[in-house]
């Protein structure tokens, strides 16, 4: 078993959404006023959306609308990977049409998973624009899909993996690297 | 939280674990929404090929798994024995690997013979899933079954379900029995003694031959049809008599729980194991049970092409 690092503590991924939710705010609710909703992505970004969604309504008095979207029938990689992975829970208790759409993940690598996620959420409807928020860009992009966004950005080796972890009291979240035990990528 | 499903092939529940079983019907329930969205697709099978190769007859089953498949965007090819080589004489196994040759990813098979779809399974890197083996197995039933016994009940541990017909002859009834059982469900198998002969009790079920007695305390009644392409022998007197005896009417819903379902895998026989008015009544859960067969079938094919390795 590899050694977990920790490259963020509580405190620092504290400050991330609280940048995060200073730069959504910034763009929706700091000039033009428009409404728009939260969709985390499965596992990280649905408590890291909540997290959000909670600092931006105590930023500006708007509490946007959350939901999560589990991307796995929408990946490019069947056959390919040893392990499935679980389909989660997706609930989008909002309209998609013509909806201001925040995807929220916790760490942006290939880009990959965003180009999943961009598939399903247009299979629920025609948004009025999609934007990327990040807790982590670590600069790793293979597609030209970039956050919007941005927590933190970090550079960290190929062969290591970001982990976030958050806890439901927000007491022990962090941001931990692990080296990889095989020589597939972050996705 | 990964996947605990790693087969290849999906050919009879009497080889899953409980765990194995749930994660199915917990991957089904999310595949039940796609067919509830206005895009009724996803590209999780983009690029893959499936045979739906059906050695035996079949509407229900093969147009539920076309559809399913459809639905998950992967390529289909539909292969019936009647117009097949296996008519000039090819063996099922060079049948097989002739499809298996144009690079297609996955066979859904339907078979007189039991065990057919095992003998494949172990001759080819496709998956495998059986949509019905002689009087074998019938794993996709048998979950889409499950699925909405707990759909419907909430849970299925220590539930009461009665399986009532033609249990002898019933692939239907044998994976519903391995797949509730694992689950901890209570079976009752009933129906006239010549269809559920008491050693049936082996492997674990009770065996009843009043239909009364049979549905009193069941929280399920899985109403079996009378399968007359297979009773090759006289099981009982006549249609009518079967009826009277062991037929689902009004009258005997008088004698459950109220809050029992009344389920039937279909084609229905109206007026023979169970009446139009219970068929179309309250308590039928038969046609969900047809939409939830769709969201397994997807649920199955996702999991199975996903371990597909070639």
């Amino acid at each position: 078993m590899f050694e977990r690092e920790i490259l963020l503590d509580h405190a620092a991924v504290n400050a991330a959404i609280a940048r995060l939710a200073d730069e959504v705010v910034g763009e929706f609710c700091g000039c033009c006023k428009e409404k728009f909703a939260l969709l985390g992505i499965h596992r990280q970004g649905v408590p890291l959306a909540s997290r959000l969604a909670r600092m931006v309504a105590e930023r500006c008095g708007y509490a946007p609308e959350v939901g999560m979207l589990d991307i796995s029938m929408y990946r490019d990689d069947i056959g390919m990977r040893k392990t499935l992975p679980k389909i989660n829970v997706t609930d989008i208790p909002f309209d998609v049409n013509d909806n201001n759409i925040v995807l929220v993940d916790d760490i942006f690598s290939s880009g990959r998973t965003i180009r999943a996620a961009l598939d399903a959420i247009t299979d629920y409807g025609r948004p009025r624009t999609i934007r990327l928020a990040v807790l982590v860009d670590r600069h790793a992009s293979e597609f030209p899909i970039h956050p919007d966004f941005t927590g933190v950005d970090m550079s960290v080796p190929e062969d290591f993996k970001l982990i976030a972890e958050f806890t439901p009291d927000d007491a022990a979240d962090a941001v931990y690297q692990v080296r990889w035990q095989s020589d597939k990528k972050q996705g | 939280m990964e996947t605990v499903w790693t087969r290849k092939d999906l050919l009879s529940l009497y080889d899953l674990s409980a765990d194995e079983i749930i994660f199915l019907l917990d991957t089904a329930e999310e595949f039940k929404k796609v067919s509830e969205r206005n895009v009724k697709k996803v590209p999780a099978l983009r690029g893959k090929t499936v045979v739906n190769f059906f050695v035996e007859p079949s509407t229900r089953t093969r147009v539920s798994f076309e559809l399913a498949e459809q639905r998950l965007s992967a390529d289909i090819i539909n292969v019936q024995a009647s117009t097949s080589s296996l008519k000039k004489g090819e063996t099922l196994l060079d049948t097989i690997k002739n499809l298996e040759a144009l690079q297609v990813d996955l066979f859904v098979m339907r078979h007189a013979s039991p065990g057919a779809q095992y003998f494949i399974a172990e001759n080819t890197k496709c998956g495998v899933v059986n949509a019905g083996d002689g009087a074998h197995s019938h794993p996709t039933q048998a979950l889409l079954d499950l699925f909405t016994i707990r759909e419907k009940k909430g849970h299925i541990d220590g539930l009461k379900v009665t399986i009532l017909g033609d249990i002898l002859h019933s692939r239907v009834a044998r994976s519903n029995i391995w797949g509730l059982l694992k689950l901890g469900a209570e079976v009752t198998v009933a129906g006239p003694p010549t269809l559920v002969p008491r050693e049936f009790e082996s492997i674990g079920v009770k065996v009843c031959h009043n239909l009364k007695d049979a549905v009193r305390d069941a929280d399920v009644v899985n109403v079996l049809r009378i399968q007359h392409e297979r009773l090759n022998a006289s099981f009982f007197p006549s249609d009518s008599e079967y009826a009277s005896f062991y037929g689902i009417k009004p009258g005997i819903l008088d004698y459950m729980k109220p809050d029992t379902i009344i389920m039937h895998p279909g084609p229905i026989n109206r007026d023979v194991e169970i009446s139009s008015a219970v068929a179309d009544g309250s308590r039928s859960v038969i046609l969900e049970q047809v939409t939830n067969g769709l969201a397994v079938r997807m649920a199955v094919l996702f999991l199975v092409a996903g371990c597909v390795k070639k």
